[in-house]
């Protein structure tokens, strides 16, 4: 008996539709599935930077505790250390790695944040910090620094192995879990035998911040037009290296309104350099390139006596190198206004240097040419030696000057600078000049690539 | 073979080419971050990651601009105050959603996200970008413009 003609086609089409439509949904399966590990994978990744950013603080901030001596900047430490460690506690629990593995890490952070805050209770209350306090904290440091370690560890090695997070829960085998031979839970045993890490810390020299000041701009001059900011960049950059210039987008904040120009070098035939020159005035505000040098053939000394005298020329005068970094060949340094010997702060003015023949290739001078003015800050009511005396004695100070900071409120403050060191780690500790009050403690952190010019 | 005969043919094909699809589509792993030579903070290693997500093809200022804007929403109070907590913010960037974030960033996104990094900032405090030619949202044309650089219109 043979099937009809009319019947043969049923079966196969049948089973290509289904097949299809099965196709389709697991294909659909899949694509969800993929968002899902992303997400989570972000989640993991985001959790583990800020674990590692909040135990950075936590070192940090016991470091500076142990260069301070005054009560109000202890609170404030501690309370910024219980803080930290709660965080640091969160974003451990968010990590796909087997309690049993964070167990002592995961206590450790607990325990720093119930004492932090135990000894800012006391410290509110007028009692100082005792000596056996000053130890426990000494010794919570020393963890602190080993758990850092640990972690730049482990994420620089997740980084070379090239395995993510998400890798590290789908590795994840239930019977080997306990023993696992994975770089987390292994790294993370490692931490909790070990007790308890390794300094990390934007650190681009002291004030860096860009911070919005509310108010007039100190930038003052006539209305300029869009040739003549061309002209005005042209000859900033200097005439002989400009192979072509084109006007490109104007920008506006509100505060600070520019035309932009795009110049092409003959150092960087391809890519331009972005020079922005108020509408006001016609100050060159940002020069912004992406050129990397191979040789670097100036050293640090002569670029930044390079750098300075770029900045004589462009009629910025009396400016202090404060922190110098070298990166591709290129030098950034960071100049603050001085006066009379004060250095103040809030004018700074970054220069790119190429390390090779000395052009610049990045200036940003925005927050000065908002910012300023003369200051005339007066004699502090406290003398330097009177200073220098409520500085607490763990600090060997190696150098002092005035300094006019700006702070969180977007004031500034007339202070005493102190630069010292203590168990290794370098300090720079500001005493309000007038009050003796602790304004403010810096760590600096030494980076292969960056050191601090004072 | 008649007409009804073809028809299951191009079916079986066509179920084999979405079956061969999805098969190459999960060899397409996305690949890992390695870290930046001689780069050693991971904060400049993940603003890099989203700078080259987002921004690949884009002129240098560009680049530079859209690290500044993580920065400047990390120092706003509307928005987290870390920049992993930034970047990893549900929907925040395009490039994190779809793990293109995982892509290793070329040398000119680390130089980018480090000279965002020490303070260099083209969009001029601007906290949003959008691309004007792709954007659906009338809240985001809503924002004041900074400056427009490559495809991307900065805001606040």
């Amino acid at each position: 008996m043979t099937v009809p003609i009319k019947e043969k086609w049923i079966l196969p089409v049948g089973l290509a539709v289904a097949l299809t439509v099965t196709g389709v949904w697991g294909f659909s399966q899949y694509r969800m599935n993929q968002q899902y590990r992303i997400h989570m994978e972000n989640i993991y990744q985001k959790s583990f930077y800020e674990l590692v950013g909040n135990v950075g603080s936590v070192e940090s901030s016991l470091d500076k505790l142990m260069v301070s001596d005054d009560g109000n900047q202890h609170g404030k430490l501690l309370s910024e250390i219980s803080r930290q460690a709660d965080a640091a506690q969160t974003d451990l629990g968010q990590l796909p790695v087997s309690h049993v593995a964070l167990d002592k890490t995961s206590k450790y952070l607990n325990q720093l944040s119930d004492y932090s805050y135990y000894l800012v209770q006391k410290v509110s209350d007028g009692t100082p910090i005792s000596a056996e306090e000053m130890k426990n904290l000494k010794a919570l440091r020393e963890n602190a620094a080993r758990l850092n370690q640990d972690l730049s560890e482990l994420n620089r090695e997740a980084m070379e192995k090239k395995s993510g997070w998400g890798q590290f829960i789908r590795n994840r085998n239930p019977d080997f879990y306990k023993v696992s031979d994975d770089l987390y839970t292994k790294q993370f045993t490692e931490i909790q035998k070990t007790g308890i890490n390794y300094p990390r810390l934007i650190y681009d020299g002291p004030f860096t911040e860009t911070s919005e000041r509310a108010g007039d701009s100190a930038l003052k001059g006539a209305a300029i037009t869009q040739e003549q900011a061309k002209a005005i960049a042209v000859s900033f950059v200097g005439k002989a290296r400009v192979s072509r210039v084109k006007n490109t987008s104007d920008s506006s904040n509100g505060l600070l309104d520019t035309w932009g120009v795009n110049i092409w070098t003959r150092e960087d035939p391809k890519s331009p350099a972005y020079v922005a020159v108020s509408k006001k005035g016609g100050k060159v505000v940002t020069m912004i390139s992406s050129h990397t040098s191979g040789s670097a053939g100036l050293s640090i000394n002569e670029a930044t006596k390079r750098a300075k005298k770029f900045l004589d020329e462009n009629g910025y005068h009396g400016m202090v190198p404060t922190y110098q970094q070298d990166f591709d060949g290129t030098s950034t340094i960071n100049f603050a206004y001085a006066e009379k010997g004060t250095i103040v702060y809030p004018d700074l003015i970054k220069v790119k240097i190429g390390l090779d023949d000395g052009k610049i290739f990045g200036f940003e001078a925005g927050n000065y040419l908002i910012a300023h003015k003369a200051r005339n800050p007066g004699q502090p009511k406290l003398t330097m030696e009177e200073a220098r005396k409520r500085i607490h004695p763990n600090l060997r100070i190696t150098s002092s000057r005035t300094a006019i900071i700006p702070t969180e409120s977007k004031s500034e403050r007339f202070c005493y600078e102190f630069k010292g060191e203590y168990g290794g780690n370098r300090f720079i500790v500001y005493l309000d000049a007038n009050t003796g009050e602790e304004a403010d403690i810096l760590q600096i952190i030494d980076t292969k690539n960056g050191s601090l010019t004072m | 073979m008649n007409q009804k005969q073809k028809l299951a043919v191009c079916f079986l094909l066509l179920s084999i080419y979405v079956c061969a699809g999805m098969v190459l589509e999960s060899f397409r792993e996305e690949k890992p971050a390695v870290s930046g030579k001689g780069d050693n903070s991971n904060d400049v290693y993940l603003l890099a990651q989203v700078v080259h997500g987002e921004a690949r093809g884009e002129p240098y200022i560009g680049k530079v601009a859209v690290a500044a804007v993580i920065l400047n929403r990390v120092k706003s109070p509307k928005f987290p105050n870390t920049i992993a907590g930034v970047v990893y913010q549900p929907h925040a960037f395009t490039c994190v959603t779809d793990g293109q974030i995982n892509l290793t960033p070329d040398s000119e996104s680390i130089r980018a996200a480090r000279d965002a990094m020490n303070g260099w900032d083209p969009s001029y405090g601007a906290i949003y970008y959008f691309n004007p030619a792709t954007s659906t949202s009338a809240w985001i044309w809503s924002r004041t413009t900074h400056i427009t650089i490559g495809k991307h219109r900065f805001a606040t």
